[in-house]
């Protein structure tokens, strides 16, 4: 395996092997707290909830039907999407169009910004890798600390690149997801991504931060520091995520890329009701309808599946919104109230 | 001796001497904030000399340091809104140099622990003022709202050395979240994450 790495200098070898150096002394700090922490972030990043934690939910969550039904829910409040962004300022360039040309920019700038509310993946934890590739105990002692080998050939994705370590007991193994992560970074860097995770993602300042309610503003520095299978950014987003449905304040993340996480991800850990209510009460009864949909779909095996099964196609919405306060809601009687109202009012 | 030094540099009674004085409101247009302070100081101290003859070999430090906690709580004071307004600290503060074109600011306006310039920087010039990760009110006010970029020491008139610990507490306070820095927008390839 090792003699299959193409393994390129793309620096001058003394250069690299500074760096090297300089990474033997990060290496043996997180060496010996990397397995200990995937371990610990990963039992903390799910919260157990019976056996939803085995399933996968990526397949489910890239089918067409359930990106469709995220992408209804999220809404697109165009002043919202088009907000203002920090960001360089530049002097604004005027032209003159004619009402075709105008009515095609707007088209375009609709499509532009459409593209800003793609949804984060949602996945599961990504799970440490444990066996080694080779054991080689002549090698043993060879150095006082490890070699990080990266596989920089031009055009490889992060995803797929190559990263071995060889210990100092001789061992050759796939590097832990922190060194690759932390080489990737520095072969193929990335904007908005920090070499070290920012102080922000300790748990004092992100409860800071969600009791100054920036939600969107942590969920977006999370995309952009972490992979969406990092037990840190599952950690982060779904403490996020729990404050806001604890809160009340599903509205701040609707039009916005991550209402489709968070949807997802209390459609998934079946705690739907506040959310669905906070759509009731702000008169989306399709989107509530959707959310039902989407539950179904998620959990094919529950009650509400089979009710929604027998229901005629053309049912209206506050049919489908019934079924799942029958069968599964906990907040039944809240949820009761908010429907007549809706219905009252139409 | 040191006690009542002490006690001349809280806020509150500095600008009741202030007032005393004759400056009461118009503190905006004071330019030598900690001048006139360092003036008053010194009266205060050439009366009480022939007292405190005993105490007058001990060191007082030429310039008061000041913590974070109390700077904080100066932003949030009177004090600092009579003297300051809503207007950002720099907004009043006009830079003394010949021509029409301004040069690079100075490089420090404190040395050796005592002011060195009559014109210090808007920063140099209040003690209460300090510059650090926690202290988000005064940070803010010398980044743009706009883009989040720190503003041009040209613009705001700091000296070389406050520029610089500004910059590193602004990066702090990214670090740990207290202040919002420009994100790029991250686009996914749902094809790289199927396994």
């Amino acid at each position: 395996m090792a003699a299959s790495i193409p393994f390129r200098a793309t620096m001058s070898y003394s250069k690299l092997f500074t760096q090297l150096a300089h990474l033997k002394v990060r290496w043996r700090g997180f060496a010996s707290s990397s397995k200990v922490l995937c371990a610990s972030s990963e039992e903390t990043a799910s919260p157990s909830y019976g056996n939803t934690t085995e399933r996968d939910p990526f397949p489910i969550f890239v089918d067409n039907e359930v990106q469709d039904l995220l992408s209804k829910i999220t809404g697109f409040d165009i002043l919202k999407v088009a907000g203002p962004h920090k960001r360089h300022l530049e002097k604004p360039k005027y032209r003159l169009l004619t009402d075709a040309e105008l009515k095609g920019e707007m088209a375009a700038a609709r499509d532009r910004l459409s593209k800003r509310l793609q949804i984060p993946p949602y996945m599961n934890p990504r799970k440490p890798n444990v066996t080694p590739l080779a054991v080689d105990p002549d090698l043993a002692h060879f150095d006082t600390s490890n070699y990080v080998f990266t596989d920089v050939t031009f055009g490889i994705k992060d995803r797929d690149r190559t990263v071995v370590v060889r210990e100092t007991d001789g061992t050759l193994r796939i590097a832990p997801w922190d060194v690759r992560d932390r080489m990737n970074q520095i072969y193929n860097p990335r904007e908005g991504k920090e070499y070290l995770k920012p102080q922000m993602f300790d748990e004092k300042n992100l409860e800071r931060m969600i009791w100054e309610k920036k939600y969107v503003y942590i969920l977006d520095r999370a995309c952009c520091q972490f992979e969406p299978d990092d037990p840190d950014f599952i950690r982060t987003t779904h403490r996020v995520y729990k404050a806001v449905d604890s809160a009340g304040d599903h509205d701040d993340l609707r039009s916005t890329r991550h209402f489709g996480s968070l949807a997802f991800y209390l459609v998934w850990y079946k705690m739907a009701d506040s959310l669905l209510l906070d759509m009731l009460k702000r008169d989306f009864a399709s989107d509530a309808a959707d959310l039902v949909k989407l539950y179904s779909i998620v959990h094919p095996q529950s009650a509400c599946t089979t009710s929604l099964k027998q229901l005629s196609s053309d049912s209206n919405l506050a049919a489908v919104v019934q079924v799942y306060i029958d069968t599964t809601s906990t907040l039944s009687s809240e949820l009761q109230l908010a429907l007549q109202a809706l219905e009252d009012a139409d | 001796m040191a006690a009542s030094l002490r006690s001349l540099l809280q806020p509150h009674i500095a600008s009741t001497f202030l007032q005393q004085i004759g400056y009461g409101n118009q503190l905006t247009w004071c330019r030598n904030l900690v001048l006139t302070k360092r003036l008053l100081q010194d009266d205060a101290a050439s009366i009480e000399v022939e007292a405190d003859d005993e105490e007058s070999g001990a060191t007082s430090p030429k310039r008061q340091v000041v913590d974070v906690g109390t700077s904080i709580r100066y932003l949030d004071s009177k004090a600092f809104q009579e003297g300051y307004g809503d207007k950002p600290v720099w907004f009043h503060y006009r830079r003394n140099f010949k021509g029409q074109i301004a040069p690079k600011t100075r490089k420090t306006c404190v040395r050796s622990g005592e002011l060195a310039t009559s014109s210090p920087c808007p920063v140099c010039r209040d003690e209460y003022l300090v510059l650090d990760a926690k202290n988000t009110k005064l940070l803010e006010q010398f980044i743009s709202p706009f883009s989040g970029e720190i503003l041009d020491s040209q613009k705001t008139g700091l000296c070389q050395k406050q520029q610089k610990t500004l910059e590193l507490e602004v990066m702090r306070a990214q670090d740990e979240g207290r202040i919002e820095k420009q994100l790029p927008f991250r686009t996914y390839n749902y094809d790289d994450y199927k396994s």
